[in-house]
């Protein structure tokens, strides 16, 4: 019998048949990762592209002054950015000041302070602090806080430097200040979280060995637990001043929206993301192109704080030379090992101060002890309040709408008659528009964003791969305003599309989206143990069979809390909405022209002319978003906790 | 076989003992993906769900795409009146943002919004820019009302405030600081107590409201006049000193009065109504102090209407000079104005606008602005409606309109 071709022996064989087919299937699947991936390098690049490019006339046009010019006259057609640069590091500057040391006091609580049962519920709430939409905050901060701080707050700093600056004049509340400690109190959830877990990763034994030759627990903490734990801390104070930076929404709301670079607190002011906000949809020629500068100064500003944190923590890290949990031998040093097994291990060089100190000053260091756990109680209350008078307040004034059921299936009422009782209405409207734009921006960002995320965690620590993860953490701390310019432009630069319509805030949306699912992904799937893929590629899957049906599998649960958690923060997103959805208080007839949604919604309400039976609505809005956000992160809490039995509380 | 040797395998083309089940799963997912998908294409193409294709060729359609408008804070309640009952009439919808009259030119010249509203009739630059942008435009009278200047004392001056023009330019020049000023005492005496600092609240934004008080300021006072950084405008370079303050659009200046006791800002009277804010009578050219409401509005307007018929422009005219300010009549309250609707005469350069049957329904909201629509000014509403010419005229100048030059037709 004469011998047969390769192709014919597999046609023959069934089963080679189905080897090969399966062999071209895994080949596709993995192109399709590449395309993803190349995708959202492109994705980026092509963000920053459009700023450049909308910029080029301005860059031209000022040259380097622009950075240093204080004008903005349209009809002049003089513009300068300084100003908003001001603005901008100012309200972050004073945000990491005030948020940085109660943020740290509520992480030291929560990890090291807080007794077991109370542990979880501080955890719970810290998460929630951190999922409030940002125009919930500013709601809030316009209602609450600037009364608060031009009624008490503002003359007691003035009283005490006798009105000098930077506590000099008055701004009725809407002021510098107002900005900074509305951005502090929202960052003051996202660094808690980081720092506890920074703190929670250093292992027990170093801390143990503290307590173990008499030191006091804070003493254990500062010496064992701080300096290890110093990378996580740095970078979630990084990660506070990225957030801080490219806050919108709330800044907006009580900014004050003067451009001046004034020498007081209390003095009105603008930031670059409120100019952008404020400004962009309806701007055109030299003043746009101005805008895209500012934008793109933004964006440099970002990259900068992001990367520069990335390289700060790299290299505190390979200073290190404690082993952290969970990820390997990746110490600079091995950690010391006993050549016998009666000889003790050489001691840690805090040892000797520690028991030197011991006899002789126990009172002072008792006291001293006392001292910090009162000061990180004070720091978690200082963090709870506005926290509960976010939620006291949205539910006395929104509560009554949210209980009525004609409140989600009305629109949004018109204009009262002076004397004539008010109907309330409601938000379906605006309830149908969310649903919709987060439906579509979700059916994209999802699917792709696993795919993004199954890239990441296979081909991550290549060359290619490490530049792909290197965009998604930049996409994911980039301010969302630039994502909604990016996507205002593409829609503007085609003359066949309206401006702002239902799909352009679905773009914005998923593109928000696409690099926080990916994220999650990734991280779900690293946390399959090794084994389980080894097994299944042992039984003879193929390789992509077992990424999707086993690998996926078995961290399901993770992976739908996580995309459930990036649903949730697009649902409360406003500054992209904002540039590309547009304005309408009516059902949605039509895709391709602007349509209401419910962040948007409660923006306008409160920034355009409104009437207060419009603003009582918003209030209802409010809380109908605060009560999805604390469902969710209860959903996503015990989600965690559920399987294994050990979450994270 | 022997018995010491070990079992023989199965032969190779013995059935197996476990079938494996082919794997339905992704099947099932992807049918009901593509169901879905199909249901939402068929569904949505069927209702122009998607906006892809632009409304029917029908001379009058209904269902277009929400057309969008911006401009003053002064008329947004009458407006929003206007949105919710020709939706009733006509089955097409209108959404407009009082963000400000300057805003609102600006989105009219990028071409963003379908019209827009102002308290001023455009000045030649302006006009040449958004000419320049869109191409001829009508300047439409479609409401009017007061101005009103509402302060905040509280408890601690009951009575009614009275002020001049004059009065009002020193408020925001910084030069009358004391709510106990002896001007301000001279007109109102229960003043004298009062040694509240004022806070001159004046919008950040360009803004129809300030043209209008900045009016008055001129015509009263001779350094509002004579000043050239000042004088009338929607935005002029406001004096700062202490007591100075900028809220940025007409919700932030009724928050910054309604809570900052002393202060002193300028709002229309259905906001100031509608907030429950205090606001002061101006002193006309007579000396007589005339409260606004909306006979002495209603009486403004008509006086400076008949005195001034004549002189009017058409709408396609120039209205920047034109000022319903301080009218000669007894009883006239002296902030009147009229707010103005900016409309393309050849909708075509709207981008939103496509069709023939868009811009027609522009034109029949236009017109039922101008007829209609001015019923809902009753007293709930305290607006007036411009003189009834003027809305005859308004009527006449749009059946001018064209989409692309050809002429709109009539509605079936």
């Amino acid at each position: 019998m004469g011998g047969i071709s390769r192709g014919e022996a597999v046609a023959r064989n069934p089963r080679a048949r189905r080897w090969v087919a399966l062999r071209r299937a895994g080949t596709a699947f993995r192109l399709l990762l590449l395309l993803v991936a190349v995708g959202l390098v492109t994705l980026f690049v092509g963000l920053a592209g459009f700023l450049v490019q909308g910029a080029l006339p301005s860059i031209a046009t000022f040259g380097p002054g622009f950075l240093t010019s204080s004008s903005w006259d349209i009809g002049l057609d003089q513009f300068g950015a300084a100003p908003a640069i001001f603005g901008t590091l100012v309200t972050s500057g004073l945000a990491l000041l005030l948020a940085v040391p109660v943020s740290f006091g509520v992480a030291l609580f929560a990890s090291e302070i807080a007794p077991r049962w109370l542990r979880g519920p501080l955890a719970y709430f810290i998460d929630l602090g951190a999922a409030i939409p940002s125009v919930v905050y500013g709601v809030w901060a316009l209602i609450v806080l600037v009364p608060f701080l031009a009624g008490s707050v503002e003359p007691a700093l003035a009283r005490t430097t006798g009105g000098a600056p930077p506590f000099s004049g008055s701004s009725g509340g809407t002021d510098l200040l107002a900005a900074g400690v509305v951005l502090a109190i929202m960052i003051v959830p996202t660094v808690a979280a980081l720092a506890r877990e920074a703190l929670r990763a250093v292992p027990r034994e170093l801390r143990e060995g503290a307590l173990g030759i008499g030191a006091t627990r804070w003493e254990a903490t500062r010496l064992a637990v701080l300096g290890p734990a110093t990378p996580g801390l740095i970078g979630a104070v990084v990660l506070g001043l990225g957030r801080a930076i490219g806050e919108t929404i709330a800044v907006a709301f009580v900014i004050g929206g003067a451009y001046d670079t004034p020498n007081s607190l209390f003095a009105r002011g603008s930031t670059i993301p409120s100019r952008l906000v404020t400004f962009f949809t309806e701007s055109r020629g030299l003043t746009l192109s101005a805008l895209y500068e500012l934008a793109a100064v933004l964006l440099v500003i970002s990259l900068a704080v992001n990367l520069g944190a990335r390289l700060l923590v790299e290299r505190w890290e390979a200073r290190s030379s404690v082993r952290r949990r969970g990820r390997g031998a990746t110490a600079a040093r091995p950690p010391p090992v006993a050549t016998r097994p009666d000889e003790p291990l050489p001691a840690p060089s805090w040892f000797p101060r520690v028991l030197a100190a011991r006899a002789s000053r126990l009172r002072r260091r008792r006291f001293v002890h006392m001292l910090v756990v009162a000061l990180a109680v004070g720091a978690v209350l200082l963090a709870a309040w506005p926290l509960a008078s976010l939620i006291e307040t949205s539910v006395a004034q929104g509560g009554r709408a949210v209980v009525t059921p004609s409140f989600y299936t009305s629109s949004p009422p018109a204009s009262c008659g002076i004397g004539q009782a008010c109907p309330i209405g409601g938000i379906g409207p605006e309830i149908e528009g969310t649903l919709v734009m987060v439906g579509l921006a979700a059916a994209l960002a999802l699917p792709l964003g696993i795919l993004a995320g199954i890239y990441l965690s296979e081909y991550g620590r290549r060359r290619f791969g490490r530049s792909v993860g290197l965009v998604v953490d930049v996409f994911l701390g980039i301010p969302t305003i630039l994502v909604g310019i990016f996507v205002f432009s593409l829609f503007l630069s085609f003359d066949r599309l309206d401006d702002q319509s239902a799909f352009a805030g679905a773009a914005g949306l998923g593109v928000l989206m696409l690099p926080i699912v990916a994220k999650v992904a990734e991280g779900s799937l690293r946390t399959v143990p090794a084994s389980v893929r080894e097994g299944a590629l042992a039984l003879g899957f193929p390789r992509h069979r077992v990424t999707l049906r086993v690998v996926l599998g078995s961290c399901r649960s993770a992976l739908v809390t996580g995309c459930l958690l990036a649903v949730m923060r697009a649902t409360g997103e406003t500054a992209i909405l904002v540039m590309t959805a547009g304005a309408s208080t009516y059902w949605i007839a039509n895709l391709g022209t602007q349509v209401g949604a419910l962040a948007p919604f409660i923006y306008y309400s409160f920034t355009t002319n409104a009437s207060t039976n419009l603003q009582t609505d918003a209030w209802g809005a409010s809380l109908v978003l605060l009560l999805m956000m604390a469902a969710v992160t209860l959903a996503a809490r015990l989600a965690v906790r559920g399987p294994d039995g050990t979450g994270s509380g | 076989m022997s018995e010491g040797s070990p079992p023989t395998p199965a032969p190779a083309d013995a059935p197996r003992t476990v079938r494996r089940r082919r794997d339905r799963g992704p099947i099932y997912v992807a049918a009901g993906v593509i169901a879905v998908v199909a249901i939402l294409v068929g569904v949505g193409a069927g209702t122009n769900w998607y906006g892809l294709v632009h409304a029917s060729t029908a001379a009058c359609p209904t269902g277009v795409p929400t057309m969008q408008g911006a401009g003053a804070a002064f008329p947004a309640a009458i407006v929003s009146q206007w949105e919710t009952n020709y939706a009733r009439a006509d089955s097409n919808t209108v959404n407009y943002v009082g963000s400000g009259a300057g805003k609102g030119i600006s989105s009219l010249e990028a071409a963003s919004v379908s019209f827009a509203i102002t308290d001023e009739g455009l000045s030649s630059t302006d006009s040449s820019t958004l000419y320049a942008a869109i191409g001829s435009f009508l300047t439409l009278p479609v409401t009017g009302g007061a101005v009103v200047m509402v302060y905040n004392l509280g408890s601690s001056y009951p009575g009614p405030l009275n002020l001049t023009g004059s009065e009002i330019a020193q408020i925001y020049l910084g030069t009358i600081t004391t709510w106990n000023d002896a001007t301000l005492v001279a007109n109102n005496p229960g003043l004298h107590k009062v040694t509240t600092a004022i806070t001159a609240a004046h919008r950040l934004d360009p803004a129809g409201m300030t043209y209008v008080v900045t009016n008055l300021m001129s015509l009263d006072n001779k350094t509002w006049r004579t000043d050239a950084s000042l004088g009338t405008s929607l935005s002029p370079t406001w004096p700062t000193f202490a007591g100075a303050a900028s809220p940025s659009g007409n919700t932030a200046m009724l928050t910054e009065v309604g809570t900052t006791s002393g202060a002193i800002g300028y709002t229309d009277l259905y906001d100031a109504l509608e907030k429950s804010l205090t606001y002061a009578s101006v002193v006309d050219a007579k000396g007589v102090a005339v409260a606004p409401t909306v006979a002495s509005t209603r009486q403004a307007i008509a006086d400076v209407y008949n005195a001034t018929a004549s002189s009017l422009p058409t709408p396609t005219g120039d209205w920047s000079s034109v000022s319903w300010v301080n009218g000669s009549g007894v009883g006239d309250y002296p902030l009147a104005t009229l707010a103005y609707m900016l409309v393309p005469l050849n909708p075509a350069s709207i981008p939103a606008i496509a069709t023939v049957g868009e811009a027609n329904v522009l034109r029949q909201w236009v017109t039922w602005v101008a007829t209609d629509g001015q019923t809902y000014s009753r007293v709930a509403f305290p607006f007036v409606s411009p003189p009834a010419p003027l809305l005859s005229e308004d009527v006449a100048a749009l059946s001018a309109m064209n989409f692309k030059g050809t002429p709109l037709p009539a509605c079936g």
